[in-house]
């Protein structure tokens, strides 16, 4: 809502500077977006909130500074008394539905002189609020309805043929406004027409058929009052939006009907523009809005806000916001300007406000909760990224909507499905549906960055929902190129997917859970000629199992007994995976072997094709005794032997 | 020449060395010393020639000592050395303090997952229970129960991602999560929902997923009081500033009344005073409480809603709001710091 200092100075007094007036309206809930001085006036910018419609005049913002600030007042501006000069177009209105129209009010204007002009005074201000100048009585109506808030509608009486009906568009027709667009309209439209045209849109534009012209000599004027809930959406859902809507979908007071055409009556009498007619008005006044009878419970009201005003203060807030207050059974009943007073919390809000938020003191509650034990997904999603952190990994963040490209065809596990979660409403078509798996996004950010930095060593990660099969919570990981940042001290190397285990098996400790019990998946990708290892987790199903598996950090005794280390190399067919060996000489099932470690994997030359060449280190320890290297040479014997026999292994020297 | 002349020779010169040794404080000296008491020309050498004047049985035991002279010699160089790489001077080639490690392991978190981690500690220790809500959302919770009616701008598609053929949506804020959890626990209730949130806007000051954190507190006697006391302690906790100011203005949301909008106050890069946003919040509406089955006439309660993005620009001096999805690591690694 934009005017001028001096516009609103012929409501009120101001003797406090712009700046001072805008701070009193920002703190009340009329927020100041901004400031212009131009030449010795202000233009000022309120962002109104919606439900605040009697604010949409600078008659209704007057209004609310008088109930902010006792010290404006507001200027008494004299009646003028105006004589009809004609007689109104003889014409019938119907109105079908007097829920959407309870007020209809119009008037006439005959023989306007193509020579007339608005007045400079109108004029201007409309230009200074950036209104569009358009026609010299649309231009009066418009001031109207910025001055006191009531949105009117002029038509050319000469394009009207018959009598006026107001009801719902009984077709799908489509019907061309002034602003020279097309609209189609459903049912839920409410039109107004004569015998053959739609005449317009209620409360939304005119048709630019019966609009007014240069050529227009004879006007109807029309002020009515339409239900907000019948207007609201209906502009927007044509993907438009007028002056007029904004104020109807919001409410309109509907003691302004007449009261507007009076405003205008006036002006054109001082102006000798045209003859006008009297103001004829039909009212269905038991269609109106109901005012709202609310029973006030003050002790609530204090207990709400945290204050404790006394019941006269109460009232009087009440009473300066146009309320009446009913001091018999302590009732109070809004102002038919005031749409969004209907229920107490309604005016627990406007004594808050006029007390003033910076009023009210800042109390410490009694905090009365018993907290649960902590919140695991939030612990175990933290330790993760810190540990990913620590281990030169960088965060990224990626929108959860991607566009329809290979890296989106399966979740994270590589499964394919159809069902996606796909944007009905999206906004570019890289952004069409929930993605499945985040190895898509981060192979993106790894592009990206490529292209944009000279560094050739990615570890990106990213935890996020996915929407496959399952929603679920998961981690990747995903790296690129060489395994460190360039070091002098250290050769170059590419990552491989052994340095993904390496982080799973750091993850798996943190969580004192067996690796196999993880459900997570390691893949090479490749894309655009770049490979690209990625590491998937689903946190979801590691925090279900933490949930299910809670086990204390428990101290255990250990040996303090030296221990002797033997180590073995062999050879062993390619086929064989270090699991299942290891698996193996766990089966052997030798009580002091307390750990086995691999040093060695060598495949390439100087050994067969198919086989490799593993380094294993045993160690040996017992708690109660000092094992002699006897005994332990003793446990390897048989630890080979039973190798050899399982798996066939050659004893490398 | 004897046996235990020559002791008597090397007893002496270590006496002097010790001295020597005693004055050197940098790397070139202490070449010199070197070169004096180890090098071709140096005491060690003329004493070593002087071995074969020996007898054959005295030679061993001659040469022993010389070893064990030559090894102290050694010994204070090195605990010289010792102390002058701890005074690191460049000159000497020797271990050099401004070489760069040979790797780094740090990586860096993601700004909003650092703001998010401070704001949450805040509330955590403001005993708000940390509770999570599902992104995917249908209408009634995030509009139905929290007040918003259907006319309500907010549901236009313009404004709000529906999906396709499910009746479901991207909630718009987190205070669906309210909803969700009024509907599982009975007050009294505090608790803290941080995560993403859609809407249906991008340009330069909007993207189409952000992060919220929303605070909701229901008890019985609860005041707006008590809701500026939170945010209160919670803003100056987080800015780390004792003199934030702080503005409570009126405002309007369908959940809360009465609603405020929050600013604080800043400095502009031009040195002005300004006002800027920071949060909504107010008492939780009576039709919220209702449809939630809350008794409203014995509970009331208050509600905030905190856009995370804007915390971290604020206090990260980030201007460009689109760095945040652009994840590139000139912008990611300078949130190196824990």
């Amino acid at each position: 809502m934009k005017f001028t200092r001096s516009w609103l100075e012929e409501y009120i007094d101001i003797s406090v500077s712009t700046e001072d007036l805008c701070h009193q309206l920002t703190m009340a809930g009329l927020e100041v977006d901004e400031i212009i001085k131009i030449d010795k006036d202000f233009l000022i910018d309120v962002d109104l909130t919606p439900n605040r419609s009697d604010c949409l005049s600078v008659y209704g913002v007057a209004r609310e500074l008088i109930s902010i600030n006792k010290s404006f007042k507001l200027k008494v501006n004299k009646k003028i008394k105006v004589i009809p000069n004609c007689q109104s177009y003889p014409i019938k209105i119907n109105i079908e539905e007097k829920t959407v129209c309870p007020i209809f009010s119009y008037m006439s204007i005959e023989n306007l002189s193509p020579s007339f002009e608005a007045p400079s005074y109108i004029t201007n201000r409309l230009n200074q609020i950036g209104i569009k100048l358009v026609h010299p009585i649309v231009d009066i109506l418009n001031y109207i309805m910025i001055d006191i808030g009531q949105p009117m509608h002029a038509y050319d009486a000469d394009m009207i043929n018959g009598n006026i009906s107001l009801g719902f568009s009984k077709t799908n027709k489509s019907f061309k406004a002034l602003d020279g667009n097309e609209y189609k309209l459903t049912p839920k439209n409410f039109i107004i027409s004569d015998s053959n045209n739609i005449l317009s849109l209620a409360g939304i534009i005119g048709a630019e058929h019966s609009a007014v012209s240069k050529k227009t000599k004879n006007i109807i004027i029309e002020s009515a009052f339409f239900h907000p809930d019948f207007i609201a959406n209906k502009a927007r859902d044509l993907k438009l939006q007028t002056e007029s809507s904004h104020r109807f979908e919001r409410g309109v007071d509907f003691e302004l009907s007449k009261k507007a055409l009076s405003k205008f009556s006036e002006i054109i009498y001082i102006n000798k523009a045209c003859n006008f007619s009297e103001i004829i008005s039909i009212n269905n006044s038991d269609y109106l809005p109901k005012k709202n009878k609310v029973q006030i419970d003050f002790k609530k009201i204090n207990e709400v806000i945290g204050i404790s005003l006394k019941n006269n203060d109460i009232i009087n807030i009440l009473q300066s916001v146009g309320c009446v207050f009913n001091k018999r059974d302590n009732t109070v009943i809004n102002p038919s300007y005031r749409f969004d007073l209907n229920i107490q919390s309604d005016y627990i809000e406007e004594v808050a406000r006029l007390y003033g938020y910076d009023n009210i003191p800042s109390n410490r509650e009694n905090i009365n909760i018993n907290l649960s034990s902590k919140y695991l997904p939030r612990d175990v999603v933290s330790h993760i990224k810190n540990f990913l952190y620590n281990s030169g990994f960088s965060e990224c963040i990626n929108y959860s909507f991607v566009g329809e490209n290979e890296l989106e065809n399966a979740n994270w596990k590589n499964e394919n499905f159809d069902d996606h979660y796909k944007i009905l409403n999206y906004l570019s078509i890289d952004q069409i549906k929930l993605r499945s798996n985040l190895t898509g996004s981060l192979i993106k950010n790894i592009e990206y960055n490529s292209n944009v930095n000279s560094e050739n060593s990615f570890r990106f990660f990213e935890v996020s929902n996915v929407y496959g099969p399952k929603i679920e919570q998961i981690l990747t990981c995903l790296v690129s190129g060489e395994r460190h940042d360039e070091s002098w001290a250290i050769k170059s190397s590419k990552f491989d997917k052994y340095d993904m285990i390496s982080i799973i098996e750091d993850i798996a400790k943190m969580f004192a859970i067996e690796k196999h019990k993880l459900n997570y998946s390691i893949k090479e990708h490749s894309f655009n000629k770049k490979k690209y290892i990625s590491l998937s987790l689903s946190i979801t199903d590691l925090v279900d199992f933490l949930n299910k598996n809670k086990n204390e950090e428990k101290f255990e005794n250990y040996s303090k007994l030296p221990n002797i280390r033997r180590d073995l190399s062999f050879l062993i067919d390619n086929s064989i995976s270090y699991g299942s060996l290891i698996k193996k000489i766990k089966e052997i099932n030798v009580h002091s072997l307390k750990k086995i470690l691999l040093f060695d994997l060598y495949v390439g030359k100087n050994i067969p094709e198919d086989k490799k060449s593993l380094g294993i280190g045993f160690i040996f320890q017992e708690k109660d005794k000092t094992l002699t290297h006897n005994e332990v040479d003793v446990l390897m014997d048989f630890i080979i032997d039973k190798l050899q026999e399982k798996f066939n292994i050659q004893l490398r020297k | 020449m004897s046996v235990d002349k020559l002791k008597k020779d090397i007893n002496k010169v270590l006496d002097e060395a010790l001295k020597l040794i005693e004055n050197v404080d940098n790397y070139s000296d202490l070449e010199n010393f070197k070169v004096r008491f180890l090098g071709k020309k140096s005491i060690l050498n003329r004493l070593m020639k002087s071995l074969s004047d020996l007898a054959p049985e005295d030679k061993a035991k001659a040469g022993k000592d010389l070893n064990l002279f030559k090894k102290k010699i050694n010994g204070f160089i090195n605990d010289k050395k010792i102390s002058l790489d701890i005074i690191a001077d460049d000159n000497f080639d020797a271990f050099d303090i401004s070489m760069p490690g040979k790797l780094s392991f740090i990586g860096s978190l993601h700004p909003i997952t650092k703001i998010m981690n401070e704001a949450i500690d805040i509330f955590q220790s403001l005993k708000f229970e940390y509770v999570d809500g599902p992104e995917v959302e249908d209408e009634f919770h995030n509009f139905t129960a929290l007040n918003i009616p259907e006319s309500h701008p907010a549901r236009a598609m313009h404004d709000t991602f529906y999906l396709e053929n499910k009746n479901l949506l991207l909630r718009t804020h987190t205070s669906s999560v309210q909803i969700r959890t009024m509907s599982k626990k009975k007050p009294p209730l505090r608790i803290i929902a941080p995560g993403k949130v859609y809407r249906k806007d991008s340009d330069i000051t909007h993207t189409p997923m952000f992060h919220q954190i929303e605070g909701l507190y229901i008890d019985e006697n609860i005041s707006f009081a008590n809701l500026k006391y939170t945010i209160n302690i919670f803003l100056k906790s987080f800015f780390g500033r004792d003199d934030l100011k702080i503005r409570f203005r009126p405002s309007y949301f369908p959940f809360t009344e009465p609603s405020a909008e929050v600013d604080i106050e800043y400095i502009d890069n031009k040195g002005n005073k300004k006002w800027l946003e920071i949060l909504g919040c107010g008492m939780v509406h009576p039709n919220v409480l209702t449809m939630a089955d809350i008794d409203c006439k014995k509970f009331s309660g208050y509600a905030f809603g905190l856009g995370v993005e804007r915390l971290a620009m604020l206090k990260m001096g980030i201007t460009d709001l689109r760095l945040f999805y652009e994840n590139d690591l000139r912008f990611l690694k300078q949130f190196q710091r824990v």
